[in-house]
């Protein structure tokens, strides 16, 4: 299931206009995450303010969605140009991978309920595959 | 998941080897993984929060059925084109234009949001609600399992982009919550 030219040219075409709100983006998934699959803030027990909003979510909202802006540019080589941060989620963050496909899922709702007309059946599809290639991509270190 | 768990004397006529799908994830408050094990001993009810039923009953009453069914299903035979297996008699299904104006596909689509009803009806006992549709889909129709939690993934997506900002994680949790006891019903009768 890998991303073929369609796949590619779709993610890019939609992500111009997530990035303009990538920040809100990316933090409502988060937050969103949190709550509809609470197993998730185990990986954050380490900060009090979970509450959406919170200067924390913002933070980590932001980080994802620029990892996510990397991952577009680099989308020709996910292996390659994630090798970076694949490394800090095996050795450093220790993410269970299961997870991606969690926030993955929070991430396309999200883009659903921003963009109802352009989130087309084909755009979730491309960007369907496309997180689970970036999924791969960050695995990649694991083991 | 699936789990195949050896059922050593059981008091009845059933095969040792029983294969069950296991761990409904309930996408709630203690998200802890609950098994099914075998059929006398599995009697916990799930339970409902007041704002998880408020929450249910009003998306399905505000429900445009002929709208988000023939779209969710749509979504479904496109994201994960493998669903179509099922449709072989479905006519066009050859790109996403296809699908998403294929008539059988819409008619079929409003037919299974509104499978819906009777869950939304029956909150506290939903597995006995579905225990005659889990054993067509079983052994008429032969359908995997997994394309329950595919299609109900579509479904969210779907109901999201018509709740916009209205579906928050709070009703999205609920949302999931329903689709999942639903699914793992559906899948109970699987042997």
């Amino acid at each position: 299931m890998s991303l073929n030219s369609k796949d590619k040219a779709a993610v890019k075409a939609l992500w111009g206009k997530i990035a303009k709100s990538a920040d809100v983006i990316g933090s409502e998934a988060l937050s969103r995450m949190l709550v509809v699959y609470p197993q998730t803030k185990t990986y954050f027990a380490h900060w009090p303010d979970l509450s959406p909003g919170s200067e924390f979510i913002k933070v980590q909202g932001k980080n994802v969605m620029g990892g996510l802006g990397l991952a577009v540019s680099k989308i020709d080589d996910l292996t390659t140009g994630l090798m970076e941060l694949s490394e800090k989620h095996a050795f450093t963050l220790r993410v269970d991978p299961s997870n991606f496909k969690v926030l993955s899922h929070c991430i396309l709702v999200e883009l659903a309920t921003i963009f109802p007309k352009e989130f087309t059946p084909e755009e979730h599809l491309s960007y369907d595959k496309f997180f689970a290639a970036v999924a791969r991509a960050l695995s990649e270190k694991y083991r | 998941m699936t789990q195949y768990t050896l059922q050593a004397h059981r008091p009845s006529n059933r095969c040792l080897w029983e294969g069950r799908r296991v761990a409904l994830k309930v996408a709630s408050g203690a998200g802890d993984l609950q098994t099914c094990t075998g059929k006398p001993r599995d009697s916990k009810m799930v339970e409902w929060t007041d704002f998880e039923r408020a929450t249910i009953v009003d998306i399905f009453s505000k429900m445009q059925y002929e709208v988000v069914g023939p779209a969710a299903l749509a979504r479904c035979l496109i994201v994960y084109p493998w669903t179509q297996r099922y449709f072989g008699n479905f006519g066009n299904l050859y790109n996403a234009a296809a699908i998403s104006g294929n008539p059988m596909v819409a008619k079929h689509g409003t037919t299974i949001l509104h499978g819906l009803d009777r869950a939304v009806k029956n909150m506290d006992n939903i597995k006995a609600t579905y225990a005659e549709l889990s054993v067509l889909h079983s052994e008429k129709l032969h359908v995997d399992p997994d394309n329950f939690k595919l299609l109900s993934d579509c479904l969210t997506i779907v109901v999201a982009a018509q709740l916009g900002k209205d579906f928050t994680g709070e009703v999205q949790a609920a949302f999931q919550k329903f689709l999942a006891v639903v699914v793992s019903a559906l899948g109970r009768q699987y042997h």
